[in-house]
């Protein structure tokens, strides 16, 4: 099973929310099964931007987090000329912006659910999904053999 | 550029590789690519865990919405 993030569920595993612990059972949940999570590399944008503005004093220059970002076991897939000539015309006919119809074209491509917790894009798309469905989701998913069961 | 990493398994386990229809080589490789991800993936996870930022007013949903309807 594909599923494909949404920056506002990645960006809450940098952010201490109530719902933070979700997105961090979300990934680790996944990687036991045979689960892969794909994302835009817009999210390398919004989330280093959400970063940017949650930053003290003591956090340094942020660039640990923004490791952190790339070491995650996400495949983030870059914008090619098909993906953002579907994207043009998804914004334009769901009235959203360039940067919510990459995203949700890109679940349009793995034919995946989009797990997102934005309340628009919810409303908006029948394949945008809370990170709450998306656990019940990979609850039901088999676990992967791992190499001890060799 | 690649390198040669040899390892040392009992008969069975290779018997059993193949028995998935993988050669041990192609078989170990994808596995040690795999493991190496989620390792590094975990690592971060656990480093995310102990040093998440402090919330603000806004939830992040909020803030990247406010994002995207602004550029």
């Amino acid at each position: 099973m594909n599923l494909v993030l949404d920056s506002s569920v990645i960006a809450k595993l940098f952010i201490d929310e109530k719902d933070s612990d979700k997105a961090t059972e979300l990934l680790e949940k996944s990687s036991t099964k045979d689960i892969k999570l794909i994302a835009s590399t817009l999210v390398f944008y919004e989330v280093g931007n959400t970063i940017l503005k949650h930053l003290r004093e003591k956090d340094k220059d942020g660039t640990e987090y923004m490791d952190q970002l790339f070491f995650l076991n996400i495949e983030y897939s870059s914008l090619d000329k098909a993906l953002a000539g579907e994207a043009i015309r998804t914004a334009r006919i769901n009235d959203i912006t360039y940067y919510d119809a990459v995203h949700i074209t890109l679940s349009q491509r793995h034919k995946s659910a989009f797990v997102t917790e934005d309340k628009e894009l919810l409303r908006k798309f029948k394949n945008a999904i809370p990170m709450k469905d998306a656990l019940e989701r990979i609850e039901k998913e088999p676990k992967t053999t791992n190499l001890r069961s060799l | 550029m690649s390198v040669t990493i040899s390892v040392r398994v009992d008969d069975e386990v290779k018997k059993k590789i193949e028995e998935l229809g993988y050669t041990p080589s192609e078989y170990i490789k994808k596995i040690l690519i795999q493991e190496l991800k989620k390792e590094r993936s975990r690592r971060a996870m656990a480093w995310l865990k102990a040093h998440r930022l402090p919330s603000g007013e806004k939830s992040v949903e909020e803030e990247i919405r406010e994002d995207r309807d602004s550029r």
